[in-house]
């Protein structure tokens, strides 16, 4: 065999992926670190190191004074792993949605999902809190994309008309958010800019560990389907010659998303631009298998919604920027590129 | 001959006011290779859809080893039968080899089915195809030829006993063209059903046992290669002069194009 045939007989993908998701890791561990220790109060690294072992029940660095418990455990931390747990999520939703769309641009945000989302859990905030805009997030996030998987199946075959016909929904949508947020008792419920341009501030232990459990049974739903996401990726037809009932399979994977990305509007409001770069990103990284693709933009969805927040925190100190003006202000660009790259959108 | 294995009874198939098939009958059994020919227009690939089960005709049944395809799951019949598709598609940023193995999903389920068998299922089509050579090249990277090769090998590696092709040589030079018709020839004699769509005349001749000449929508006669590919039919059918004369090498007729004049 020759060398030529030899490389052409590898998998290219698998020397990237066997670098790649180490360095993912890396990253996002180093982002997480610089999360809990920056900010308007600088803890030192000793001190942050006194705390997360601290919890642990261990005393390897000393004990951490109170202001240090105070803001990395009780701040830092359940936004550090907020940050984590929706950028993993909205990367694994966009990644599913790109596969079985067959479009770089499909993004739960952009096609309306996201502000579909928005209005449930405003409502939802508005009586139950955090809780309350989860499960109206869910709700409202599953109704969304039942309607956005309808427009699909009437533009099959066209993806400009359901990303046209998305973003047309989207601000729709966005509109009916500021209707329900101005029509609600303004002391309870998060303000609009909350709702369309997110934001991690706020976030306590308690809606972290509702957001994991919800997104944790999501997620690993699409996991389970990762293998059919490929055969969808490959063509409709060429799935549904391989056994897929194409129409049950795109609509139980439309409702999945839905609830997952109705999740993450529900604990943060909409970010936009996660599950549209980091999934395009990943998939040059490990390749389009969706069992190795999706658990790889989870990574780096995590590491870019933390560096993107810490970014939020610290660009314009002591103001703090809505976390979805910096991930447009990055994500929006390679938007623009991949609509002019690409025939069919 | 064995009993049919892919049987269409009085079949036929509207879209709003326009028929496409109109009360046709047709049947293939397990060691043949049976082509279905006509004009463009003729119906030919909505014939393979019906067969497949990717259309359910608008009346009359088609049954694909005994399951009735209106009433049977996409994954019954992904173990009944293979189709290789008339469009290919290119812009695919997966691997042959993943493209390949995708074929073995329909034995997911299946408790007999091991990593072993999918491996040997996965090597045996890539061989059989000429594109073991390719396996880590990605999709979009190949020429249109290579790539209907690659999803070919999928079909071959689905290991169905029914194998539906829609002009599988469209896009194939001649030694590569040859090459596949003989080894979806081989998988009949080795008892899998073949049906195919062809537009080269003269490949239908050589390998196929049986034809349905189709015109309108309608079957216009059907038999073996002999009885169908005659001067007469074929000029009528293609609205193309033709002659029938002996192949002087191999052991079939030979389709040549005349002069209208």
């Amino acid at each position: 065999m020759t060398d030529r045939d030899q490389s052409a007989n590898s998998d290219p993908y698998a020397r990237r992926r066997r670098w790649g998701l180490p360095i993912l890791g890396v990253l996002t561990l180093a982002s997480a670190g610089l999360s809990v220790s920056l900010g308007a109060v600088d803890i030192a690294g000793e001190q942050v190191a006194a705390v997360l072992t601290g919890v642990l029940g261990l005393d390897w660095f000393g004990e951490a004074g109170p202001q240090a418990v105070a803001v990395v455990w009780g701040i830092r931390a359940p936004r550090l792993f907020m940050g984590l747990v929706v950028g993993a999520g909205l990367a694994a939703t966009g990644s599913v949605l790109q596969g079985m769309l067959r479009s770089d641009l499909a993004d739960p945000q952009l096609l309306g999902i996201g502000p579909g989302a928005a209005i449930g859990a405003a409502i939802g905030s508005g009586t139950g809190g955090v809780q309350g805009a989860i499960a109206g997030g869910v709700a409202a996030g599953v109704i969304t994309s039942f309607i956005v998987r309808r427009l699909h199946r009437r533009n099959s075959n066209d993806q400009t008309r359901l990303i046209l016909s998305g973003v047309a929904l989207g601000a729709v949508l966005s509109a009916w958010v500021g209707f329900v947020v101005f029509a609600s008792n303004r002391s309870v419920v998060p303000p609009i800019e909350f709702w369309l341009l997110g934001g991690l501030a706020g976030s306590t232990w308690r809606a972290v560990g509702t957001a994991t459990v919800f997104l944790f049974v999501a997620v690993g739903a699409l996991l389970i389907a990762a293998r059919t996401v490929d055969l969808l990726a490959v063509g409709q037809r060429e799935a549904w010659h391989l056994g897929v009932d194409v129409d049950l399979t795109m609509t139980i994977l439309f409702i999945v998303v839905g609830a997952a990305v109705g999740v993450t509007v529900g604990a943060v409001g909409i970010v936009g631009f996660v599950g549209l770069l980091v999934p395009f990103l990943a998939r040059r990284l490990v390749g389009p298998v969706h069992r190795y693709l999706i658990p790889a933009a989870m990574l780096g969805g995590g590491f870019f919604l933390v560096s993107a927040d810490l970014m939020a925190r610290l660009l314009i100190e002591p103001v703090e920027i809505p976390v979805g003006l910096i991930t447009a202000a990055i994500g929006g660009p390679l938007f623009l590129w991949l609509a002019s790259r690409r025939r069919n959108v | 001959m064995s009993e049919p294995s892919l049987v269409a009874s009085q079949v036929s198939y509207r879209v709003d006011q326009t028929t496409l098939i109109e009360n046709l009958d047709f049947h293939a059994s397990p060691g043949e290779v049976v082509g279905v020919l006509g004009p463009n227009g003729a119906g030919k690939t909505t014939l393979l859809r019906l067969l497949s089960g990717e259309l359910l005709p608008s009346s009359g049944l088609v049954t694909i080893n005994g399951l009735t395809t209106a009433s049977t799951s996409p994954e019954g019949l992904s173990r009944a039968r293979s189709v290789l598709g008339h469009h290919i598609p290119g812009d695919i940023p997966y691997t042959v080899r993943s493209i390949v193995e995708m074929g073995r999903h329909p034995h997911r389920r299946d408790p007999a089915n091991t990593k072993e068998s999918d491996l040997r299922a996965v090597d045996e089509a890539m061989r059989r195809t000429g594109t073991a050579r390719l396996a880590g090249r990605i999709l979009a990277t190949l020429s249109s030829g290579e790539r209907l090769r690659v999803f070919l090998a999928k079909v071959l590696a689905q290991e169905a006993p029914i194998i539906l092709l829609d002009e599988p040589t469209a896009t194939l030079d001649v030694g590569n063209s040859e090459r596949i018709l003989a080894e979806t020839t081989a998988l009949a004699r080795s008892g899998h059903t073949v049906v195919s769509v062809f537009h080269d005349l003269n490949a239908a001749a050589f390998y196929c046992d049986r034809v349905w000449l189709l015109s309108g929508g309608r079957v216009r006669v059907t038999g073996t290669v002999n009885e169908v590919l005659r001067s007469d039919v074929l000029s009528e059918v293609y609205r193309q002069p033709m002659q029938v004369v002996d192949h002087p090498f191999r052991d079939c007729p030979l389709v040549l194009v005349v002069d209208p004049t």
